[in-house]
């Protein structure tokens, strides 16, 4: 696999509900599970061998994919990145577009983020759920997610005393 | 004498050879029928009682434990599938419903498999929901530790 492959060749990907889509590797490289297995299997360029994603849907595959061509030519995040200070502000606004979502569907891309390794989409997708929490109240945190209320009256009351400090 | 004979006799011929066709077809027909049933008996012994009924010979097919019979073959094989083979499976049945049955399916799904107010601790593993935490501030972390006991 030599870098003119990567740039100009293309992959073939079978999703897990038996749908082919071919990519382009210049898009898919954002992969690190596929890049890395490119590279290390040395797939020739224009080969007909399928590559199986027994965890993605098609629909979620098709969507990754998008997002991946839309992000192909931005400078890559180094390996230092994770030490920084999270930052959750800044979502940029065609990935805020892109993540206008049902819940459903922004839980299978992280999943499908996380699985096929792509650092960007991760990133961007938790923090988005990450938002859907922020500046809620428990109760409104749970009427988001769905979530029972199994305290009594006496044991909210007791919990909200003991983290009135995080309100101050 | 010999010409027209022989042209009055050719459609008698071939209506004679076409009956014979027909009725070989006939049989043919019937005879794979009968394997058919045949089939379905070794299935019937294997797979469930119900299906007897229709087998005893008394009555013929009965087509509502027929029907009852092979739909809960197609759902053995169904729960016999991986994964991958079930997918293909759906995709493939979703090109043959009706409009009609997408919309039973629609509202099958919203019940089962709802899209919003999910809680993603359930879907996501552990690891992922503690990388959405780690977004958070300490305040947003501690109302989030007040949600359930």
């Amino acid at each position: 696999m030599t870098e003119a492959t990567l740039t100009s060749g293309q992959i073939k990907l079978e999703s897990s509900d038996g749908e082919t889509v071919t990519v382009p590797l210049n898009v898919i490289k954002l992969s690190a599970t596929i890049k890395t297995m490119i590279e290390d299997l040395g797939i020739e360029e224009d080969n007909d061998d399928v590559v199986p994603l027994p965890n993605v849907t098609h629909v979620i595959l098709n969507k990754v994919i998008f997002w991946c061509d839309h992000h192909k030519d931005d400078i890559q995040p180094s390996e230092d990145d994770d030490n920084k200070e999270k930052r959750v502000d800044d979502i940029d606004p065609w990935d805020k577009e892109f993540l206008k979502v049902d819940q459903g569907t922004l839980f299978e891309l992280i999943q499908a983020a996380n699985y096929l390794d792509i650092k960007g989409l991760l990133d961007v997708t938790c923090k988005t759920v990450a938002n859907m929490i922020r500046g809620k109240t428990p109760e409104e945190i749970r009427k988001t997610f769905n979530i029972k209320n199994d305290f009594t009256p006496e044991e909210e009351e007791q919990i909200r005393k003991e983290n009135a400090w995080c309100e101050e | 004498m010999s010409t027209p004979s022989l042209s009055a006799m050719e459609p008698v011929y071939s209506h004679a050879s076409m009956r014979s066709i027909g009725l070989s077809l006939s049989q043919l027909s019937h005879a794979s029928l009968k394997q058919m049933s045949g089939l379905s008996a070794s299935h019937a012994s294997i797979h469930s009682a119900t299906s007897r009924g229709y087998l005893d010979g008394t009555g013929g097919p009965s087509s509502k434990a027929l029907f009852r019979e092979r739909m809960e073959l197609c759902l053995e094989w169904f729960n016999s599938w991986t994964d991958g083979q079930r997918r293909k499976y759906l995709s493939c049945l979703g090109i043959c419903f009706k409009p009609s049955e997408l919309l039973q399916l629609a509202s099958l799904v919203e019940l089962k498999a709802p899209k919003e107010q999910l809680d993603f601790t359930n879907i996501l593993t552990k690891d992922l929901s503690l990388r959405i935490f780690s977004y958070l501030d300490p305040r947003s972390l501690c109302r989030c530790s007040q949600v359930i006991p």
